[in-house]
């Protein structure tokens, strides 16, 4: 068998499928980074077009010119940066390979520095990123160096008062053509709040001659702003170097675009995403993750609810029940969002289920009324209470629906009509609801008095019955028992044959048995891919990479202590099961006999009717006056040679 | 549970802090009296009656009881002795509500509204579901024998205290209302 292809029986031998061989991993692009020591300007961007020859800065050698550097700086990301599509090429720019292009770009100009100034500079900077590291902790990531030159990665996360709303104008038209001439009309616009928002990236790389001449290089990488707005940052961050220059200004950078960057945008109460699919020039700098309000929206929200989450985990809060603060993790939060700490509401299910009253199980939250969904009740109350917590559900359900009555035959559940006329689905018997008895349509309810004389009557006449009669009835109804008995039997053991043997698809709930192969299986019944050892629905090999579930596997030793186990419970349920045959068998030999007292067979000589008697297994048949033995049919010529403990038993029942 | 007392502090605290008058027994927290007044827009107005409250062990998951001091006609009271159907409390508490919740809402809405279908007290419900203005007549009645503010009233000292404005609000009430003639 190829590797990778696995063969799956189900019970039922007409399905049996097979998976498909394994496919190829899907490759993935890797960027290609530019080699050190090129000095052409290489188009290391997927996406982008390549624009234009490769420019050198035209002027700008003198040092002490650092504004016109910057400048021409800027006219050569601009003349090399398009965004062709809003859709395309946005989210996968490489922000390292950015750096790597200015570095290229500013190569041309690397000053001369005595060894003395590259090595204070270097002490400096060493000292900054520290000090960042101690001042910002995870916020700050060192990053590999990139041409031998520091480089670094600060999350910034914009404060916000209370909650900034985002909102979006969705277009129906999506021809770019037309999107200028669009009419109000085609546009709603979509909005909502959050309280955090992704934090604005900043990527920078030390040159050698930072901080004493030249300051970072750096990109600002941000998921909610479009690359004019971010542009209009990275010259805020210019300005601060110009009038710092000389020093370290890290610091500064940082501080600014945590406490001012959304001020200076503009932005107080709302962010309005977009442009999109518009072609921007900007900073190289600026790189926007705004790719598209379908990819946008999600991102945001999620980010803000995770965030949300985290923060409520991570602080301390009031238990509004018990009033004594707990940190978020020891809270529950049930669906309609309230949430109580574990011991209070550890102690109002208890209280409940131990009195019964289970209808009283909803959210504290006054006037809230919301469910506790069983799996919170599970997790508080322990198994034995969870047993009657679920009994006492059904209960108090069934109690509420007032047209459920029980069936007098089986005690299933019924219900009842409005003239108070119940079928049990389960026996088919119909009945009066109000009397218990047979239905009796158009004749009122029998009273008990009734009732009671028709009872004596039929008490009077069972009696009556003769003995062939009683029989047939008892005979029909051992062997209604039995049969119902080995039904019983039959489905236990076939139910016991499917949990040994075979994992429930997820998806369809097919019992599926693994002859061989991995454990990667399609379902016969509804084609899904699921997982044999977890059980869970999959998508396709990416499941076994994580390392929980392996492919292929060998049983482990405690897995094969399950199994035995697994098996001796089998054996247990199985002698239990040959235990109640054998006492079924009992007792209906038993009943049997019973009935065979009185019962006639037929003489071995002359096939005359005789009758035994007394359990005597020495039958005189008053026929042909032979002696014989009832047990073997053979005549018996002298009764103690034929009878005793070895031989034919004298006296038997039945 | 989880520090229980701290609840119940913070309940009688903040019973305390609403401008009820409370009087605490044996200071266990487990029993006070609170001075109630009856609803301004019910029968019950002007009438002040001593509520003796019991809060359980299993207090907040469980209700606490209530029981009038001073005789109260109310179909969910029990005239004699004064406590108030519990059942009626049960159905509607929550962990969540606290003392002043009680006060507040529950017991006015409780007079205002009372729950004629599971009556303590059969004949004031019949009464009030057969002639509802005789029902309120009788209401008044009450409260003008048995809960009059020095009815309530239990020390020395309080009564001192209370005896200058429980005064004038009784004479100004007697000119104004007049007697309710039977």
């Amino acid at each position: 068998m190829p590797s990778g292809a696995c063969k799956i029986s189900s019970l039922d031998s007409s399905r049996i499928s097979s998976i498909s061989p394994k496919l190829p991993p899907p490759r993935r692009k890797t960027p290609k980074k530019s080699s050190v020591d090129t000095c052409q300007p290489v188009d290391v961007h997927h996406g982008v077009a390549e624009a234009g020859p490769s420019n050198s800065p035209s002027s700008g050698e003198s040092p002490a010119e650092k504004e016109k550097l910057l400048e021409t700086d800027n006219r050569v990301s601009e003349s090399k940066y398009e965004i062709c599509d809003g859709s395309g090429g946005g989210g996968a720019v490489d922000v390292m390979s950015v750096l790597e292009e200015l570095a290229l770009a500013a190569a041309e100009e690397e000053l001369e520095l005595s060894a003395d100034q590259i090595r204070v500079n270097d002490q400096l900077q060493e000292n900054e990123l520290l000090a960042m590291e101690s001042i910002y902790g995870e916020n700050v990531i060192i990053r590999d160096r990139q041409r031998g030159l520091r480089t670094f990665q600060i999350h910034i996360e914009p404060k916000i008062h209370d909650e900034l709303t985002i909102a979006t104008k969705l277009c129906t038209t999506s021809n770019k053509m037309e999107m200028a001439s669009t009419s109000s009309l085609d546009e709603f616009s979509y909005s909502f709040g959050v309280q955090f928002l992704p934090p604005i990236v900043l990527t920078c790389s030390f040159p050698a001659s930072y901080p004493s001449h030249k300051p970072p290089r750096f990109t600002i990488s941000v998921q909610w702003l479009d690359s004019l707005k971010i542009s209009s940052l990275c010259s805020v961050l210019d300005s601060i170097w110009m009038e710092l220059q000389g020093q370290e200004v890290m610091y500064q950078w940082i501080d600014w675009l945590q406490s001012s960057s959304l001020s200076y945008l503009g932005i107080h109460q709302q962010i309005i995403l977009g442009p999109y699919g518009i072609k921007a020039i900007g900073d190289r700098r600026a790189v926007s993750e705004s790719i598209s309000p379908d990819s946008d929206i999600p991102l945001l929200m999620r980010y803000n609810d995770e965030q949300v989450r985290e923060s409520f985990l991570n602080n301390l809060h009031e238990c509004c029940i018990c009033f004594s603060e707990h940190p978020g993790i020891d809270f529950v939060r049930l669906p309609c969002q309230h949430f109580f700490c574990r011991s209070c509401i550890g102690t109002y299910s208890d209280l409940h289920v131990s009195e019964g009253t289970v209808n009283k199980l909803l959210c504290p939250e006054s006037k809230c009324g919301g469910m506790i969904p069983p799996s919170t009740m599970k997790h508080f109350l322990g198994d034995d209470k969870y047993v009657r917590y679920e009994s006492l559900m059904l209960q108090k359900t069934l109690d509420c629906m007032s047209d459920a009555v029980y069936c007098p035959r089986c005690e299933f559940v019924c219900i009842e009509d409005e003239d108070h006329f119940a079928q049990c689905s389960k026996c088919f018997f119909s009945f009066c609801s109000l009397c218990k008895s047979a239905r009796h349509v158009g004749e009122p309810c029998i009273s008990p008095e009734s009732k009671l004389q028709l009872l004596e009557a039929s008490l009077v006449s069972a009696s009556r019955i003769t003995g062939a009669q009683r029989r047939l009835e008892l005979e029909n109804k051992i062997n209604d028992i039995i049969r119902e008995l080995e039904n019983r039997i039959n489905e236990i053991m076939s139910e016991m044959e499917v949990a040994r043997v075979c994992k429930i698809c997820p998806h369809c709930k097919m019992a599926i048995s693994k002859i061989d192969g991995c454990n990667k299986m399609v379902c016969g019944s509804c084609g899904k891919y699921f997982c044999y050892l977890c059980n869970k629905p999959i998508n396709g090999y990416e499941h076994f990479r994580g390392g929980a579930c392996k492919l292929f596997q060998t049983v482990s030793p405690d897995q094969w202590q399950e199994r035995t186990n697994g098996r001796r419970a089998v054996s247990r349920l199985r002698s239990e099961l040959n235990q109640e045959r054998t006492n079924g068998r009992q007792a209906l030999r038993r009943l049997r006999s019973e009935l065979n007292l009185g019962r006639g067979h037929k003489c071995p000589l002359c096939s005359q009717e005789n009758v035994k008697t007394d359990n005597n297994n020495h039958v005189f048949c008053w026929a042909c006056q032979t002696h014989y033995c009832y047990l073997c049919r053979k005549v018996v010529k002298r009764s103690s040679e034929h009878f005793g403990p070895k031989k034919c038993k004298q006296h038997t029942a039945g | 549970m989880s520090s229980p007392s701290k609840r119940r502090e913070m309940d009688l605290m903040k019973l305390m802090m609403s401008d009820y008058k409370v009087e605490l027994i044996n200071d266990g927290m487990q029993e006070f009296y609170v001075h109630f007044h009856g609803p301004s827009d019910s029968p019950y107005d002007g009438g002040v009656w001593r509520i003796r409250v019991e809060l359980p062990d299993a207090y907040p998951y469980k209700s606490p009881s209530i029981g009038f001091i001073n005789r109260i006609y109310h179909p969910n009271v029990d005239e004699m002795c004064g406590s108030v159907c519990l059942d009626v409390i049960n159905q509607t508490w929550s962990p969540m509500f606290d003392l002043v919740n009680v006060f507040e809402v529950f017991l006015p809405q409780l007079l205002l509204y009372p729950n004629p279908s599971d009556p303590l007290n059969g004949e004031a419900a019949a009464l009030m579901m057969r002639d509802r203005s005789a029902y309120e007549l009788r209401v008044k009645e009450y409260c003008q024998k048995y809960a009059k503010p020095e009815d309530a009233g239990a020390t020395a000292e309080e009564k001192e205290s209370d005896e200058e404005l429980s005064e004038d609000e009784y004479m100004s009430d007697d000119e104004m209302a007049g007697q309710a003639d039977p």
